[in-house]
Order: structure tokens, then C-alpha cells, then sequence
């Protein structure tokens, strides 16, 4: 075989069923008490440091992490369970979200030891919020073509430039981003760039914020000016951003995140159709669970080989691509079958609306984490076409 | 094999020689009367007319039978499925069984649509696997506008396309295998395994064996070349115990009539 594409069928071990049980209990109180409507997707409130601080009390953040950083040493598969559950309840993760899955890992690994022992512990008490730097106005897709620039000078290093989409930059304690500590070379084209922790509460940054089509409010340009960055908060290797990039991608795109973020239509529709269904809701019911199902073995089958110590990145790339692309086609699958549902259902207007922001949010999800055309790429390479 | 797993059901020792089963669609039934033989028709039945023996689920007023059937004793009509595999439609006309056994409980039609429907999946999982590597390997021998056509970004995406849909009809029905081998009854998580694979599988054979012939082109197209072997018959075993479109009514039926704060449980039950 040329390519040898492995999906282990892997079944989540007992531990996370009880987990699971709490953390739905979890969710319903915070939803019994007010903090989020689970029908309403495109709340305004996603943004919710006292409910971020309660998952962080309930040892839900830093999961996989070593105890001394505040973290709790349990299983990629019992992090899949919570983030799983979160995203089906359209909890509002988004203020520490990032730094659990990505920004927290990316310290771990690279940052010095008296910075992990500063900002772990309160990532994992959902204290901080953090960003990515990595998009700039003309280097989106084309991350080695970042030019925003970190000039050594003393005792660190002085950034000029500009990062933008990045999501939470508004309410960000940290970012951490690349910038351009070298030109690129001949031989290597994707050298030059170095990862930063940032503090974004200091001074020489500037936040403007960027109106989505959704109407949500989420993604920012962020300009520096001379803003200091001190020595010990470069990431890993001076000019090899590059190396480290990559290793991690495998975590970042094969998550539930990555084909639930519109799932809410579907069990809408459902609620609307009712116990009996014609036959073209139900087929048309019967092919969305089929194909979610798939994803999600799929991503249970990446996430139990992350776990085993793999490093699945082009199964974990084709969960992202063929996962976002199912997410997208979602709500208009779903409009189409609206079209039948009694004009005295209950939740029709709950539908119409949640279709109505589904479909708006839909083109985004294709997009951000890597775009369908990089990540056809990867996968090309893991076939050994490139 | 699969009539082998069904005789095993009502503990019939299987025979020696070709078997296979019926029905292999869930539309026919075969019914045992009261004098114990039985009646019906099935259609598509795989290899009914080279088979020695037909391993066959009757229901008859007392219930559900598992029964071994002389095939020398129906009335097998000739035909193929799109592969050129024999696929025939079997009657019976008042056939006595060798053997007939009572199904134990809980063991309908149903699940013997659910095994060939499996069985089924993982046979299109394996051809897509060969479909993928296939598809590969000639895109780096295949040269075209003086480059090798793997190298053109169009090729290389489709490419990847298709080993997201082989991937997928690899997840899908391994994961039914192992949920089925690891349980001993058919309940709703079970349906859920089985009937996604025969759909995720029928749709991934539909996508990823159009991406395969445009990767070879014309002679992919010609009988000689060993392209069609797996793509029609990828395509031909949608068909079989089940269409992906069957079997997305039936689990739209359960899904609607659990309700809808019940499908993520069901989604997220193991």
C-alpha cells in the first residue's frame, strides 16, 4: 500500500462515561441558573470569566497536564469527553478555550520553567484568556510569509507590525505568536520566524476590533509598536517557528470542535419533525446522523491515537477537512429539510433563527485553523504526491 | 460466511460447499406456512446460482425460523449485478429446509439486514483502500503536459479527497465490526453502527470511485484494466441488504421517534 490510512476503532474507556455524566450535570445547572442558553447559539454572552473559573475549579482545563503546572494527568480521550459536551451544550469555552487546547501545550513544551510555573496553574484555573498571532494583512494561508518583525535590542526584543483575525484579542491576556526574527532563505523558505509569548496587557499594542457577517464580534487587528517582548519569553528555537508548528497540528484539528460547531440545527430539526417523520425527513435525518456518527469514530479514533503516543497527522487532517466541510454543509442540508416541517411546530422560530446564523457562520468554518485547500495539501503529501 | 454466522444463530451446523443467503434485500420475506415449507421470493441474492446451499430467515405465525435450504430446490433465475457478479432472484415455491430452527429471541430479519449490511461495508472499505492506493500510484507513473499528473494540484486534490472518503468508510465500518463483535444483542446503538456504515460506505463507493476513474482517465474505462473491479463492485454492494437510502429512513424513523434531546446520547454512547 502507498498509503496506509489507519482509523483503529477505538471505544472510549469507562472512566469517561462517568465523566461524561458530570459534566453534563455541570452543564445543566449552569444553564438551570442562567448562565447560557443552549438554543441560542449566537449569544452575545460568550464571554464568561465566572464560568470559565467554575470549569477550572472542576479540574476540566490543563486535563493532560503534569500536576506541578496545576494540571491533572488524565486522558486525551477524558478531555475529547468534556470538549465534546461543552460544544454540543453551545457552552460559552471561548475564554479559555484556546489556551487549554493549544496555547497551554505550545508553554508546556517550549516556555522556560518559571513561566510555566506562572501561567499554567491559571489557565487551569480559567483564569486566562489567550490568542494566536499568526495571520497578517497579507499572510494569512501563507504563514511564512509573515513580516511583522521582532528586532533584538536589550535584554529582548522590540515588535513592529501587525497580526490580524486573531480571535480574543480583545480579551486576551496572552498571545502567542510568530514574528520575523530573520529573512527567509534561499534553501529555506519557511525559515526565519520565532514563536513569542506576548502580554497583551502591556504597553505598545493596539486592539481594533473587526465586525463579522454573523454580527458576532470575534476576531481583531492587532498593531505593534515598539512593544517589548523580554528575553525569556521566546518560544523554542530563534528562527525555527517552522519546526514546531507542525507537530501540533495533530492535536488542533482533529478535536469535536471541528464538525459539532453547527450541530445545534440538527437537533433542532429533529425537536421540529417530531416522532414521526415522512419519508424525506427521514432519510435526510437518517444520512446526517450517519455521516456524524463517521466523523465523530473518526475523531475518537485520532484523538485514542494521540493518546497511544501517535502522531495521526494526515488522519487528523482529513477529520478537519472532510469534518468542516459536513459542519458547513450542515444548516443548508437542514434549511432544505425545514421546508416540510408542520407550520405549528413549536420551535419554528427557534429554527429559523438558529438556520439563519448557522448559515452565516458557515463559511468561516472551511477557513479558520487552516484552510480545506492547505489541508488537502498535507494530505496529498501524506500520499506521497508531493 | 455470513450464511455460516446465520445458521450458527439457531446452532445449524453449517454444510459443506458454496452457501449464501436470503433474502438479501429487507423488502422480501420468505414465509414458513404451517406444513413447514416455505414461500417467497428474494431478489439479488449473491451467488444464488452457484450456491449449494441457501441459509434463509423465514418468519411463519410461531415466530422467526432460521432454516438450510437445497438451492436445487427453489427456482433460481440468472442475473448479474453491476459488477457481473451473480446476483439472482430466488422463489421458493413450497421448499422443504433440511434443517429449521427456531431464531432465538430477538433475532429478526432485521438483523440479518444489519450483519449483510456490515458485511457489506467492510467489503467497499477494502476495495476503496485498493481504489486509493491505485489511484496513487498511477497519478506518479502517468505523465500528461510534461509533468507527472500527481504533481498538478487539481489531481492532488481529488486525491486527498479520496482518501477523506475512503477514510471515512474505513471508520464507519470498523467501527460497526467491533460494536457488533463486542455485543450480543441488536439494540439501537448497534442500528446506529451498522446502518451508518452501509450509508457512510454506499456514499463514500459513489464519491470516491468517480474520483478514481477521473484520476485514470480512459483506461480506467476499458474491461482489461483492473480498475472496475473494485469500483463496480463498490458500487453493486450499496445495493445489497440495504441501500444507503433504505437504511437512512430507518434510522431517521429511531432518531425521530427517541426525540431530539436523545440523539447526542445516542451519537455519544460509547
Amino acid at each position: 500500500m502507498t498509503a496506509a490510512l489507519r482509523f483503529d476503532p477505538i471505544r472510549l474507556p469507562p472512566e469517561c462515561e462517568v465523566l461524561r455524566q458530570e459534566v453534563r450535570a455541570f452543564l445543566a445547572d449552569e444553564i438551570a441558573a442562567g448562565t447560557f442558553d443552549p438554543h441560542k447559539p449566537q449569544r452575545e454572552d460568550s464571554d464568561a470569566p465566572e464560568f470559565s473559573r467554575r470549569v477550572g475549579e472542576r479540574g476540566w482545563l490543563g486535563m493532560t497536564w503534569p500536576k506541578q503546572y496545576g494540571g491533572h494527568e488524565r486522558s486525551f480521550l477524558e478531555r475529547y469527553v468534556v470538549t465534546e459536551e461543552m460544544r454540543v451544550a453551545n457552552a460559552p469555552t471561548r475564554r479559555f478555550f484556546v489556551a487549554d487546547r493549544q496555547s497551554g501545550p505550545v508553554l508546556l513544551k517550549y516556555a522556560p520553567e518559571h513561566i510555566k510555573m506562572d501561567i499554567l496553574p491559571r489557565i487551569c484555573r480559567g483564569e486566562v484568556c489567550f490568542s494566536i498571532g499568526m495571520s497578517e494583512p497579507n499572510s494569512g494561508s501563507d504563514l511564512f510569509a509573515a513580516k511583522t518583525k521582532a528586532t533584538k535590542t536589550d535584554g529582548g526584543w522590540l515588535i513592529n507590525g501587525s497580526k490580524i483575525w486573531t480571535t480574543s484579542a480583545h480579551i486576551a491576556d496572552y498571545m502567542i505568536a510568530i514574528f520575523r526574527t530573520s529573512p527567509s532563505t534561499k534553501e529555506n523558505r519557511r525559515h526565519g520566524l520565532t514563536q513569542f509569548l506576548v502580554n497583551m496587557k502591556k504597553p505598545g499594542i493596539t486592539v481594533n476590533p473587526i465586525a463579522q457577517i454573523t454580527g458576532q464580534y470575534e476576531f481583531n487587528e492587532v498593531v505593534f509598536t515598539d512593544h517589548f517582548v523580554p528575553d525569556d519569553h521566546m518560544l523554542g528555537e530563534l528562527d525555527g517557528a517552522w519546526k514546531q508548528a507542525t507537530s501540533e497540528l495533530a492535536y488542533e484539528r482533529s478535536g469535536p470542535e471541528r464538525f459539532l460547531e453547527t450541530y445545534y440545527v440538527l437537533t433542532e430539526l429533529v425537536r421540529a419533525v417530531g416522532p414521526k417523520p415522512d419519508t424525506r425527513s427521514a432519510e435526510g435525518i437518517g444520512r446526517l446522523v450517519a455521516q456524524l456518527h463517521t466523523m465523530r469514530r473518526m475523531s475518537v479514533s485520532v484523538a485514542g491515537m494521540l493518546q497511544a503516543g501517535r502522531e495521526p497527522v494526515v488522519e487528523a487532517s482529513i477529520v478537519k477537512d472532510i469534518g468542516t466541510i459536513w459542519e458547513q454543509q450542515l444548516p443548508h442540508r437542514v434549511r432544505e429539510l425545514a421546508a416540510f416541517v408542520d407550520a405549528d411546530a413549536s420551535n419554528h422560530a427557534t429554527l429559523d433563527e438558529q438556520l439563519a446564523f448557522a448559515i452565516k457562520t458557515a463559511p468561516k468554518l472551511t477557513i479558520q485553523g487552516g484552510t480545506t485547500e492547505v489541508l488537502r495539501g498535507i494530505i496529498a503529501r501524506g500520499l506521497g504526491l508531493r | 460466511m455470513l450464511a455460516g454466522w446465520l445458521l450458527a444463530q439457531a446452532h445449524l451446523a453449517s454444510p459443506e460447499g458454496m452457501m449464501t443467503v436470503a433474502p438479501a434485500s429487507p423488502k422480501d420475506r420468505i414465509t414458513l406456512n404451517a406444513d413447514g415449507t416455505l414461500t417467497g421470493r428474494a431478489r439479488g441474492v449473491p451467488f444464488a446460482i452457484d450456491a449449494k446451499h441457501i441459509a434463509v430467515v423465514a418468519t411463519g405465525i410461531g415466530g422467526v425460523s432460521i432454516a438450510l435450504v437445497d438451492a436445487g430446490a427453489c427456482r433460481i433465475e440468472a442475473g448479474l449485478n453491476l459488477a457481473n457478479d451473480p446476483s439472482n432472484t430466488v422463489t421458493f415455491d413450497k421448499v422443504q429446509p433440511i434443517a429449521i430452527k427456531s431464531a432465538p429471541s430477538g433475532f429478526g430479519q432485521n438483523s440479518l439486514m444489519l450483519m449483510g449490511a456490515l458485511a457489506r461495508s467492510l467489503q467497499i472499505a477494502g476495495a476503496m483502500e485498493t481504489m486509493l492506493d491505485l489511484s496513487v500510484r498511477y497519478s506518479g507513473e502517468r505523465v500528461a503536459f510534461e509533468k507527472k499528473i500527481s504533481k498538478f494540484q487539481a489531481v492532488q486534490h481529488n486525491l486527498a479527497k479520496l482518501a477523506g472518503e475512503t477514510s471515512a468508510a474505513l471508520a464507519a465500518a470498523s467501527s460497526a465490526a467491533d460494536a457488533l463483535s463486542n455485543s450480543t444483542s441488536f439494540d439501537d446503538a448497534i442500528f446506529l453502527e451498522a446502518a451508518s456504515a452501509k450509508i457512510r460506505c454506499s456514499e463514500a463507493a459513489e464519491k470516491g470511485a468517480a474520483i478514481a476513474h477521473q484520476v485514470f482517465g480512459a483506461i480506467g474505462f476499458t474491461q482489461e484494466h483492473i480498475l472496475h473491479r473494485y469500483t463496480l463492485r463498490a458500487l453493486a454492494w450499496r445495493d445489497d441488504f440495504g441501500s444507503e437510502s433504505y437504511w437512512a429512513v430507518e434510522l431517521g424513523k429511531l432518531v425521530a421517534s427517541r426525540g431530539a434531546d436523545e440523539l447526542w446520547p445516542l451519537v455519544a454512547s460509547r
